[in-house]
């Protein structure tokens, strides 16, 4: 290749991840900082931190929406309308964890520097798994994923629960990527050497039909099974509980929503590269839409009975994992309705991750009671009225009741599933979310109702950056309701 | 067109699926670990096979990317391991239960 034109080309792919590497940047900077300053200097590291975030917010904006897919790196990462909406709800949830880390760090050991460093490389590793658009690319991208949330989920010191958090989700998550690898080599093999989707996507539709249908469908069904233990879909769901239970809060917050954000981009771009493929048997689309409907019904049904909130959350994910589902469904049969797929998962990522984060800064500033069984949240309508109310809102959008992001999210997913012309889904979803008020309304009832316990103290104050991240995200959960055009225009 | 699925693969599929009944019936975690880079080694065995067989000598070098993932991998996994043994003694994955009910 001319060389002038290979260093345009790698010039013009720098500038395209231009947002990651300055998060990349800003993390190193965060491990050298606790290194070199001074102890009691430590306080500025969640500045540092913020203050890398909000660059590469800047900086990704400033880009602007593109028009059409960008391809960087040879094609391995892509730039498109979703990966554009996925990385600022990514940089948005990683600022707000930033805020509201400092005041639930104070008095656990966890080291700070490499907490925060640790957090901008998930949240960079998010970013480029949302954009890989090629199968290695998608494979080293998952891992780097993975192996940010191992440490991360096992951070805190002389905490066996913590510990055993990030053990099982080293060994779910290493068996997850053995299955997408194994995935990768089966649609590597299928497509006669292909990794590119592009390059995949030509060689599904050429007349010629040189690609190997079966393989291809075992390896898609292979990358899915590697999808479903990252974003937390029935059959693969197991240890989600223990894993949201055991770990940091805020790690956790960023487990269940960035991470499923980044999940959810890399599978959209996978399913509109096979959507309409019209050779592959027949049994595994009914696979598929099983994973979905068990989903949705596991999640509701399984949360029901639990104890404690944190588990609680992590049987909703599950459920909504589910509901976000819909969309790459419809679309495989109907490759028409990829643009209102990417349409409704853009949204309800953002309205997943809105009132997913709310609840869980709420928690984490009730932490280290709140963490606790649901019983000791009894009375804090009265002992901790804001924090009841922002609890109590995001418990109201997670079951979808207007006017909130949850019940336009959940509006756009049944929409999509009636569109395409599978009825059962959208019923089956609507009667999770009825079984769903259920457990979301006992935590509002337990909050309010509830006489709370002999010498039960009022929880400590909040810090004035979770008053503010909290407050900011409760407002989302409206302006993003009443006017969607702000986000994705 | 004709195609043959090169021998190489089927053995690469067993050792996949030897890997995966191995992390559901063993017990401790080390062998559980190795149970998963063998599924790891599996995936590569297949790569290079394939590779091979289509004529793409380049898809040989992913095998280099994975094997440095599987070893990042072990590094954390096995800092887990001892954090969890200086806790408990002992490394069995049933017995770590603190988070059930």
């Amino acid at each position: 290749m001319d060389p002038k034109l290979f260093y345009a080309q790698v010039v013009q792919s720098l500038l395209l991840t231009s947002p990651l590497l300055v998060l990349l940047g800003a993390a190193i900077i965060v491990l050298a900082a606790d290194v070199l300053m001074p102890r009691g200097w430590r306080g500025a590291l969640p500045w540092i931190s913020g203050l890398g975030v909000a660059a590469a917010l800047f900086v990704l904006n400033g880009m602007g929406m593109p028009a059409a897919p960008q391809h960087a790196f040879s094609g391995a990462l892509v730039l498109d309308r979703l990966t554009f909406l996925a990385d600022n709800v990514i940089l948005g949830m990683a600022l707000y964890l930033i805020a509201i880390s400092p005041r639930w760090l104070r008095g656990r050991l966890v080291p700070h520097g490499e907490y925060y460093a640790l957090l901008l490389f998930a949240a960079m590793a998010m970013m480029a798994l949302g954009r890989s658009s090629e199968l290695l690319a998608l494979f080293l991208n998952f891992e780097l994923l993975s192996i940010t949330f191992y440490v991360l989920l096992g951070i805190e010191k002389r905490n066996a629960r913590s510990t055993e958090a990030g053990f099982k989700y080293f060994i779910v998550g290493s068996t997850a990527a053995a299955f997408l690898l194994m995935g990768i080599v089966f649609v590597y093999g299928a497509t006669h050497g292909q990794t590119r989707y592009e390059a995949i996507l030509k060689a599904l539709f050429d007349a010629k039909g040189a690609v190997q249908p079966d393989m291809f469908a075992l390896g898609m069904g292979l990358l899915i099974v590697g999808f479903g233990f990252k974003i937390t879909l029935a059959p693969f769901h197991m240890y989600a509980p223990d894993v949201y239970e055991g770990g940091p809060t805020p790690v956790v917050a960023a487990l269940a929503t960035g991470t499923k954000v980044a999940g959810f981009t890399a599978l959209y771009h996978l399913v509109a590269m096979a959507a309409g493929f019209k050779a592959i048997p027949a049994g595994v689309w009914a696979a598929f839409y099983a994973v979905v409907m068990t989903s949705m019904i596991v999640g509701n049904v399984g949360a029901v009975v639990q104890p404690n909130v944190k588990r609680l959350l992590a049987y909703s994910s599950i459920a909504h994992s589910g509901y976000m589902m819909i969309p790459l469904v419809v679309v495989l049969a109907k490759p028409g309705l990829l643009g209102a797929a990417e349409d409704a998962i853009a949204y309800y990522m953002l309205a997943y991750t809105l009132m997913t984060l709310l609840a869980f800064g709420v928690i984490s500033a009730l932490a280290p009671e709140g963490e606790g069984p649901i019983a000791s949240w009894a009375g804090l309508g009265r002992r901790a009225p804001l924090r009841a109310a922002c609890m109590a809102l995001a418990m109201i959008s997670l079951i979808g009741i207007p006017p909130t992001v949850g019940f336009f999210g959940k509006l756009y997913l049944f929409g999509m599933a009636i569109e395409g012309g599978h009825i059962w889904l959208a019923v089956v979803g609507i009667l999770a979310s009825v079984v769903s008020v259920t457990y979301y309304l006992r935590v509002v009832i337990t909050m309010y109702m509830a006489e709370p316990a002999e010498g039960a103290e009022k929880p400590g104050v909040m810090g004035d950056a979770q008053i503010l991240a909290v407050g900011l995200a409760a407002a989302c959960v409206f302006v993003f309701a009443i006017f969607p055009w702000l986000y994705h225009g | 067109m004709e195609y043959m699925i090169p021998g190489n693969l089927v053995v690469a599929v067993m050792i996949f699926a030897i890997g995966a009944i191995g992390i559901m019936w063993r017990r401790d975690a080390i062998t559980i670990f190795m149970c998963i880079e063998l599924m790891f080694n599996a995936a590569n065995l297949g790569f290079i096979t394939l590779a091979q067989s289509l004529g793409k000598p380049e898809g040989v070098a992913v095998f280099l990317f994975v094997i440095t993932i599987a070893a990042a991998e072990a590094a954390v996994g096995l800092a887990l391991f001892i954090k969890i043994f200086d806790d408990r003694e002992n490394i069995e994955a049933e017995k770590l239960d603190l988070l059930k009910r």
